[in-house]
């Protein structure tokens, strides 16, 4: 494809490529190179020739108009219920706060209040919400997710494994052959809150 | 009090066109009803010419205008402005079911095309226009289908190159050897015609 020059010059062999393409109707052609060939236009014979000869052709694809649709098939489809398919107001509503957020928040100059918010708003929830004996993870929930030296939290904790079980325990776990679920019914790891 | 009356409707009919796609679709979101025909009216003609184009046939060419319009009555709930136009959606809506329909058609229905309006007003220059008309649309039904889409697009239903490149998803560099793969076939097979039409001036 000959690109016009740089500068936005046409030249001859383009403007033939785009009559070639887009025939001789300059409302046709792409919008960014429209002026500069109507500029050449205006200067070249050989141009004005060119489009001359794309215009047969168009001439031609003009003569074909298309027939219209039948009032029939307008009024069929007038009398769609459109409100049928309007969306709810909850729908309306979240749109709206997600288009909004996302006005404000995808603004280059917003991005460090939106992470400050969002910051804040994360601390407030976690410390608002209720935890099982207090508001961090207590110790031997943590010891036993991360596996405590064995023996440390027997005497800590008063656990009744042993440090042998516990190593047992170990291997087994880190080697996927322990069930995520307890077979006496207390509970599962899952019932561990996250840390 | 009758004039006051004659003045409003013209009022709101003069509103009714005003109005964007993107506002007709506010308006139908937010349940009015008078907006969809409006909607409607505004694209409808260009979407079954489009596709009357493409398939050669009143009856089909409505299906698929039908089928665009419910189509678009479905997505209307949810249509969100993220960049695209209505016009190019509905045309992406159109061109598919256009071909659809096409490949459905049984073999030889699409040269069973019903005569166009007679342009000229003598007899002789009826039957040259007719032969214009079906030489045409011959020679538009032995295009490949992609050169065609890209032709109906551009030329007939007025899209620039980038809104043309966007419905038939290819790049406008694609779309331009498309275009001009299409009127070199057309040059070719119209030839007669042409020449004909350059005779009589």
């Amino acid at each position: 494809m000959a690109k016009s020059g740089q500068d936005g010059n046409m030249t001859l062999a383009r403007l033939r490529e785009i009559l070639a393409a887009y025939g001789a109707s300059p409302r046709r052609w792409p919008s960014d190179e429209r002026m500069a060939a109507e500029a050449l236009l205006a200067g070249s014979l050989k141009a004005r020739e060119a489009v001359t000869e794309a215009a047969r052709l168009d001439d031609v694809l003009d003569r074909d108009p298309a027939p219209s649709p039948s009032p029939e098939l307008a009024g069929r489809i007038h009398r769609y219920d459109i409100t049928a398919a309007a969306p709810g107001v909850f729908l309306r509503l979240g749109r709206w706060l997600i288009d909004s957020y996302a006005a404000i928040a995808f603004r280059p100059a917003a991005l460090p209040a939106a992470v400050v918010l969002a910051t804040l708003v994360g601390l407030t929830v976690g410390f608002a919400l209720p935890h099982p004996g207090g508001l961090t993870p207590s110790l031997p929930e943590v010891l036993v997710v991360t596996q405590a030296e064995p023996g440390i939290d027997d005497e800590l904790f008063g656990t009744e494994a042993t440090a042998a079980q516990d190593t047992d325990v170990d291997a087994d776990l880190w080697a996927g052959n322990v069930p995520l679920a307890e077979p006496d019914g207390a509970g599962t790891l899952d019932d561990f809150p996250t840390i | 009090m009758q004039a006051k009356a004659i003045d409003t409707t013209s009022v709101t009919s003069r509103q009714r066109h005003a109005d964007t796609d993107e506002k007709l679709l506010g308006r139908i979101q937010a349940g009015d009803r008078s907006a969809w025909p409006a909607l409607v009216d505004r694209h409808l003609g260009a979407v079954f010419g489009y596709a009357y184009r493409v398939l050669g046939d009143h009856a089909e060419a409505e299906d698929v205008a039908q089928e665009t319009f419910l189509r678009l009555m479905a997505k209307a709930k949810t249509w969100r402005k993220d960049g695209a136009r209505l016009r190019t959606w509905l045309y992406r809506v159109a061109v598919n079911l256009s071909i659809d329909h096409k490949r459905r058609m049984r073999p030889g229905s699409l040269s069973e095309i019903a005569d166009p309006p007679h342009p000229g007003h003598d007899e002789a220059g009826m039957v040259r226009g007719l032969d214009c008309s079906k030489a045409l649309r011959r020679a538009l039904d032995g295009l490949g289908e992609h050169q065609r889409q890209a032709l109906l697009l551009v030329h007939y239903q007025g899209f620039s190159n980038k809104e043309a490149s966007a419905i038939l998803g290819i790049s406008t560099r694609a779309l331009e050897s498309r275009l001009a793969r299409a009127r070199r076939a057309l040059r070719r097979d119209l030839s007669p015609v042409i020449a004909e039409l350059i005779g009589e001036q």
